[in-house]
C-alpha cells in the first residue's frame, strides 16, 4: 500500500489546486469546470454515462483488445519463427504507428460504416503495436543456453517455443499488454469522436458541441477510469500468470520488483 | 540400438522409468500386439564386452570455430560406467567436445560416436555450465523437463520426478522456485533433471564451477556417492586439478591451440573415495603429474613451484 501513497498525495494536491483555482480565479465552468462540478455532473448524468454509453465503449474496447491480442501475438510468433516475415512485417508494424489516425479515419468510415467498425479499427490500429513489439522482443529474450539445453535434449522448434521462449516472453508481453489495454480505450474514444452513434467519446463530442464542458469532463473522467480499470485487469492477469514473480516479490520483503523494460513508444 | 529379435518378434525397449538403477527393463511386444513385462529376461546390449564397452568415442576429430581450428585430430573415449574428466584452460574446446557428443555441434572431420552410433540430440544426458533452471518452473517441474521433452505427458513426468527428488536431497523443495534455492541446491536440481532423463551416459560441463569452496567439496562427495549408486558413464569438465583427481577414473588433459591431442592420465585410487582422499600421498602424486601435463598451458607456473 505504501507505494500508492506518493501518487495519491500528488493527485490529491493537484485536484485541490485545480479546485482552488476555479473557485478563487472565477474561471467560467464552460472553460474549466472545477473537479467538484465534474463529479457532480458525472453523478447527475450517471444514467447516460454508465448505462447507455459506457457499455458501448466497453464493447468496442473488448473487441479491439481481443483483436490486438490475437493479431499482436500472432505477428510476433510469425516474425520470431520465420525471418522473412520479420524482415517484411516489422517495418510495416512500426510504420503503422506513424499513420495519423485522424487523417485515415474518413477512410475507415467508408470501409466500416458508422457501426462498431470505425471505433474498433481505430482502437486496434492505436493499440496493437505495443503488444506486437513487446511479444516479439520477449520471445527473443529467452536464455540461449536454455534453448541449447533443450536442443541437446532433443526438443524441436515448437517445443522450444512452448517450453522456453513463450514463458520467457511473459514479462515483456504483459507490460506491452497493459499499455495495449489502456490504448484500446483511447483508440476507441477517438473512433467514437470521428463517427459513432454511441459511446463515451460520442457523448463527449456531442456535449462539446453545446459547450457543456462539465459533461465533456465527466465523460473524460469515466474514460480515464475505464482505462485505469483495463490496465489493472491486465496487471491482475499478469500476477496470476506468473506466480514465480509474485513469490520473488514476497521474498524481497514486499517491495515491488524492478519494473520490466517499458513498452517501446 | 538395444534391439534383439527372436522368433516371436520380441522387441526390447528401454524403460525410462527405471533410472535410479540404470538398468534396462524389457518389455515384450508380441507380433499380435499384446504386450506385457518380462522382467526376468536378461538383456545384453549389442556389443557389450563388460567394462571395455566404449559409450563415448572421439576419433581424430577436427572442429573449427570462426575459421580457426579448436580441435585437430583429437581422440578420446569413455567406457560404460566410467568417470572421465576433461581438464584444460578456457577455450581449449572442452565444452565443444561435450556439444559434439550431445549432437548440437558437428565435427569438421573425424568420427564421433555415442554408444556406437552417430550422436543425436536427446541421446545422452547433458548438463551445461549454467544450471539453466527455468525460473518459472518449480524444482519438481524443472526436474521433470527432460522426461517432458522425451514426450512423457506432463503429469506422468512430474509423478516420476517426484519419486526421485529425495535421491537429490530436494524432497522438501519440490514446490520451491529456483531463485529460492542456494547455489548447491540449484546444481542438485540441475543434476536431477539430467539424471531423470534416463540416459546411461552423462555429460557434465563444469557443474561446480560457480560454487564456493565448501559447497563444492560437499557436492564433489555427493556426486561421487551418486555416481557409485547410478553406475552411469560420466564425462566431466573441470578447471580444478584436485577435483579431476578426486572424482575420475581417467583424466584427459587438453592443451594447446588447436588441441592436437588429449593426454591421458589414469587415476588408480581406491574407491569409494572420500574427501579425505585428497590428503593421501598418491593423490598428491597424481596431482603433480596432472599439473606437469598442464604446464604447457600455464607459462607462469612453468618456472617452478607447484601452482
Amino acid at each position: 500500500m505504501r507505494r500508492y501513497l506518493p501518487p495519491t498525495v500528488l493527485l490529491a494536491g493537484l485536484i485541490a489546486l485545480w479546485e482552488a483555482a476555479c473557485r478563487l480565479g472565477h474561471v467560467p465552468p464552460f472553460i474549466l469546470p472545477a473537479p467538484s462540478t465534474i463529479v457532480a455532473t458525472t453523478w447527475r448524468l450517471r444514467n447516460y454515462l454508465f448505462v447507455v454509453h459506457l457499455p458501448a465503449t466497453l464493447k468496442e474496447v473488448a473487441i479491439a483488445f481481443a483483436i490486438s491480442l490475437v493479431v499482436g501475438v500472432g505477428l510476433a510468433v510469425l516474425m520470431h519463427l520465420w525471418a522473412p516475415a520479420e524482415h517484411a512485417l516489422y517495418p510495416l508494424v512500426v510504420a503503422s504507428q506513424t499513420i495519423p489516425l485522424i487523417a485515415i479515419a474518413p477512410v475507415f468510415l467508408l470501409w466500416f460504416g458508422f457501426g462498431l467498425g470505425v471505433q474498433v479499427a481505430a482502437a486496434v490500429l492505436w493499440s496493437f503495436f505495443t503488444v506486437t513489439v513487446n511479444s516479439f522482443d520477449g520471445l527473443r529474450a529467452a536464455d540461449p543456453d536454455l534453448k541449447e539445453l533443450l536442443r541437446a535434449m532433443g526438443a524441436g522448434r515448437w517445443r522450444i517455443l512452448r517450453l522456453a521462449e513463450a514463458p520467457a516472453a511473459l514479462p515483456l508481453f504483459f507490460s506491452g499488454l497493459k499499455v495495449t489495454a489502456a490504448f484500446a480505450v483511447s483508440g476507441a474514444t477517438i473512433g467514437e469522436w470521428l463517427g459513432g452513434e454511441r459511446g463515451l467519446g460520442y457523448f463527449g463530442r456531442r456535449m462539446s458541441a453545446t459547450l457543456n464542458a462539465p459533461a465533456v469532463f465527466a465523460a473524460a473522467l469515466v474514460l480515464a477510469l475505464l482505462g485505469i480499470a483495463c490496465f489493472m485487469a491486465v496487471a491482475w492477469a499478469e500476477r496470476a500468470a506468473m506466480p514465480w514473480q509474485r513469490r520473488r516479490t514476497a521474498a524481497a520483503g514486499g517491495l515491488a520488483t524492478p519494473p520490466p523494460p517499458s513498452a517501446p513508444q | 540400438m538395444f534391439r534383439a529379435e527372436n522368433g516371436f518378434g520380441l522387441t526390447l525397449v528401454p524403460d525410462l522409468g527405471n533410472t535410479s538403477v540404470g538398468k534396462w527393463r524389457s518389455k515384450m511386444i508380441l507380433t499380435c500386439g499384446r504386450s506385457y513385462r518380462a522382467a526376468a529376461i536378461v538383456v545384453r546390449r549389442d556389443g557389450d564386452r563388460g567394462m571395455s564397452e566404449r559409450v563415448l568415442e572421439l576419433a581424430e576429430v577436427r572442429f573449427d570455430y570462426g575459421g580457426l581450428p579448436v580441435l585437430n585430430g583429437v581422440s578420446l573415449d569413455v567406457a560404460a560406467g566410467e568417470f572421465v574428466s576433461l581438464i584444460g584452460p578456457s577455450g581449449s574446446g572442452k565444452s565443444t567436445i561435450l556439444r559434439l557428443f550431445a549432437g548440437t555441434e558437428q565435427p569438421a572431420a573425424g568420427r564421433v560416436r555415442v554408444q556406437g552410433a552417430p550422436p543425436r540430440p536427446g541421446g545422452v544426458g547433458y548438463m551445461p555450465q549454467k544450471d539453466c533452471l527455468m525460473p518459472w518452473r518449480t524444482v519438481l517441474d524443472n526436474a521433470a523437463l527432460a522426461l517432458e521433452v522425451q514426450g512423457v505427458p506432463r503429469a506422468a513426468a512430474r509423478a516420476r520426478a517426484a519419486g526421485h527428488l529425495a535421491d537429490f536431497g530436494l524432497a522438501e523443495f519440490a514446490r520451491a522456485y529456483p531463485h529460492e534455492l542456494s547455489g548447491g541446491m540449484r546444481q542438485r536440481a540441475a543434476f536431477a533433471r539430467t539424471v531423470l532423463g534416463g540416459h546411461d551416459t552423462l555429460l557434465l560441463d563444469e557443474p561446480f564451477g560457480a560454487l564456493d569452496a565448501l559447497t563444492r567439496a560437499e557436492m564433489q562427495v555427493w556426486l561421487l556417492d551418486l555416481w557409485q549408486r547410478l553406475k552411469k558413464a560420466v564425462l566431466f569438465i573441470t578447471h580444478d586439478v584436485e577435483e579431476a583427481v578426486l572424482l575420475s577414473d581417467r583424466v584427459y588433459v587438453l592443451t594447446g591451440r588447436p588441441v592436437t591431442r588429449a593426454a591421458e592420465l589414469p587415476i588408480d585410487l581406491p574407491r569409494p573415495r572420500r574427501y579425505g582422499t585428497v590428503l593421501s600421498p598418491r593423490f598428491l602424486g597424481y596431482r603433480q603429474e596432472l599439473l606437469a601435463l598442464l604446464a604447457p598451458a600455464m607459462p607462469a607456473a612453468a618456472g617452478g613451484g607447484d601452482r
